[in-house]
């Protein structure tokens, strides 16, 4: 028997010759002891897989941090969230052509822990991240200190609001609520009115925000890379009295440790393509759906992609005036979305909104037959407000809710059903919106308009 | 399939099996791409054939049963020149993982506990392999070893991680 468990032990490594394979799955299939054997090891391989992939993300079940000295970061206690118990929080249903099965889990129904009181940040995402010898959890929080991150991302929101996501291997040491240093490793920034002049120190220069989105990245040399995707930031060489230098959005700068100065680069944003959904709000996109990337090339109108549902983040952290009308605010499965429909989220709530936009290719015919399919899956950080999906309302709201670059079209796009007849289940577009409000289920056929559907997201301080 | 009490049984039967058959599936095809296509596969299946399901019978046993065919389909296209037999394997994993399930959200639970407790080089093998997805003979180079004792590191990791987990099942009463 041990060796056969050895055996499955380099089955799970890929390490067996085709005869070792044949004898392992002759031994599994010989009676129902070995069988049970092999699949409690596959169980644990997957388990393990799972609990340290991030692809279990949206489970109550975390890893446990029990080792709290060498580290800023405070683990909160959570053995009860291991053991509450779980909860479906939405079931998705099947459309007509394509099927559509998803069970999400609430990140957690435990209540929130007490905020220690040197506590800065908290850490609000979190996905293959070790710090040190342990794992981040989401509810941790960091203090003043070093958080040396070994790999795996990890998304710290501060008092103040700024959010910042570190992409490992980082060393990111937090000097207050308002200051940093980044001496190796990525990250991305999104930091609002309340917390500008927020700065970053690396080792070669001093990055101040003045209300904008950033990422900074630090090489194992020192030398360090900034890119502006929204607004602008000052920079300067480190220890230097230099007068400080303002880079806009969509440029970037690199400067090296010793260097006479900051020169400006080619705006590339790739190394940053990781952390910068986790910074803007979302925290997953799967299937067609697809986060674009930062920067002021990448806003509607600008930026088109024919095969997947595109993600644009459009406003952030925008205190409504006036009650806003929008189409759909109850979680549920939308076959329909109805033109008279009209819910309102309340004026005073702080909002952030997000476009998702299917624009298919060529000129398909409204009743082409066979029409692509698109299925895509996005979760946010914080609880869905209200979805706009038709075509009016798109339009009413492009000015207030658009991104200020966007250059919106006037024509139709909404996903509302364009004449009376239209009846459910006809091959239209779904909308499944989860229980929980976090999750966004698009089915979208790929017919001749663009369809498109603006998400108003809860940006109240958390 | 029309008929919408149809379709919410049938939502809620399938949401209910989906872990074990992916768990099924993945036990066999190591791929993770292969295996979400492979479940798409049997998914399809499973909504086509629905109507087949006689309700006196456990889902999860007719969606496995499904699951079956379709896995040993891609296995012996897979294996098509090799002489390996996974027919009977597969069916009495099958079984096997019918009567585990009830079982796998408390062994997970467990294994959170038991790998929070795992320290020093385990760790980092741990991360390489798991988190970082790396075969052993990059974790070899890495942590300058053979991938020969890489595979023995692991084993004896896996195997102290298993003690660990059927531990706590069996305090709490489980086996």
């Amino acid at each position: 028997m041990s060796d056969m468990i050895r055996q499955t032990d380099r089955y799970l490594d890929d390490e067996l010759s085709d005869e070792e394979l044949a004898e392992l799955f002759q031994w599994v299939g010989a009676n129902a002891a070995n069988a049970d054997q092999f699949a409690r090891q596959t169980m644990i391989d997957q388990h393990t897989s799972e609990l340290l992939c991030g692809g279990d993300l949206l489970s109550p079940t975390r890893l446990s941090n029990t080792d709290q000295q060498a580290s800023p970061i405070q683990a909160k206690p959570w053995r009860a969230h291991l053991r509450s118990p779980r909860r479906i929080a939405w079931v998705a249903a099947f459309a007509t052509t394509a099927l559509l099965l998803i069970a999400l889990f609430p990140l957690s129904d435990a209540p929130k822990p007490t905020r220690p009181a040197d506590a800065i940040a908290e850490i609000t995402y979190a996905s293959n991240a070790f710090v040190a010898d342990r794992v981040c959890s989401v509810g941790d929080f960091v203090g003043r200190g070093l958080l040396e991150l070994k790999t795996g991302l990890v998304r710290l929101d501060f008092a103040n609001g700024a959010a910042i996501t570190l992409q490992g291997p980082a060393r990111f040491e937090i000097f207050n609520g308002d200051s940093a240093r980044l001496s190796s490793g990525i990250l991305t920034a999104s930091i609002p009115d309340a917390a500008i002049g927020f700065e970053v120190n690396t080792p070669a220069m001093k990055v101040v925000d003045l209300g904008t989105a950033f990422g900074v990245s630090v090489g194992a040399d020192g030398e360090t890379g900034v890119c502006v995707f929204e607004g602008e930031v000052e920079v300067s060489r480190s220890a230097t009295n230099d007068v400080p230098k303002r880079v806009r959005e969509g440029n970037a700068v690199r400067c090296r440790p010793e260097a006479d100065s900051i020169d400006s680069v080619d705006y590339t944003t790739e190394r940053y393509e990781d952390g910068w959904p986790v910074t803007s709000g979302v925290l997953q996109a799967t299937g067609l759906m697809k986060f674009v990337s930062p920067g002021p090339d990448f806003v509607p109108g600008r930026y088109e992609d024919s095969s997947r549902i595109m993600v644009f983040r459009e406003r952030f952290g925008l205190t409504l005036d006036v009650d806003l009308a929008v189409d759909l605010v109850e979680p549920g499965q939308y076959l329909r979305i109805h033109r008279r429909a009209q819910e309102v989220v309340s004026a005073g709530q702080r909002v952030s909104s997000y476009l998702l936009q299917l624009d298919p290719i060529g000129e398909l015919q409204r009743h082409t037959p066979n029409k692509p399919r698109v299925i895509g899956q996005i979760t946010f950080d914080q609880p869905v407000l209200g979805l706009i999906a038709v075509s009016q309302r798109l339009l009413a709201t492009d000015e207030l809710l658009g991104n200020p670059l966007g250059n919106y079209s006037k024509m139709p796009r909404g996903i509302e059903p364009l004449r009376t007849s239209d009846t459910a289940n006809n091959g239209r577009d779904v909308v499944i919106l989860s229980e929980d409000r976090r999750t966004l289920s698009l089915d979208l056929s790929a017919g001749s308009a663009v369809d498109q559907i603006r998400v108003i997201v809860d940006a109240s301080p958390k | 399939m029309e008929n919408s009490d149809t379709v919410q049984r049938m939502t809620i039967e399938w949401t209910r099996a989906q872990p074990a058959v992916r768990r099924f599936i993945g036990t066999f095809l190591r791929d993770r791409v292969d295996c979400e296509d492979v479940l798409q596969e049997v998914a399809l299946v499973v909504v086509e054939k629905f109507e087949d399901w006689d309700p006196q019978r456990p889902f999860i046993r007719w969606a496995l049963g499904i699951a079956r065919r379709v896995v040993l389909a891609h296995l012996r296209k897979k294996y098509r020149d090799k002489q390996v037999q996974f027919s009977q394997a597969i069916d009495q994993v099958a079984l096997a993982i019918e009567k585990l399930e009830p079982q796998a959200e408390e062994r997970k639970a467990s294994l959170a506990d038991c790998l929070g407790q795992v320290r020093g080089q385990s760790r980092e093998l741990l991360a390489l392999r798991y988190s970082e997805g790396r075969e052993l003979k990059e974790i070899a180079q890495r942590l300058g070893m053979t991938a020969s004792n890489v595979g023995v590191m692991l084993h004896r990791v896996r195997a102290s991680l298993r003690k660990c987990v059927d531990g706590k099942l069996k305090a709490e009463g489980m086996t």
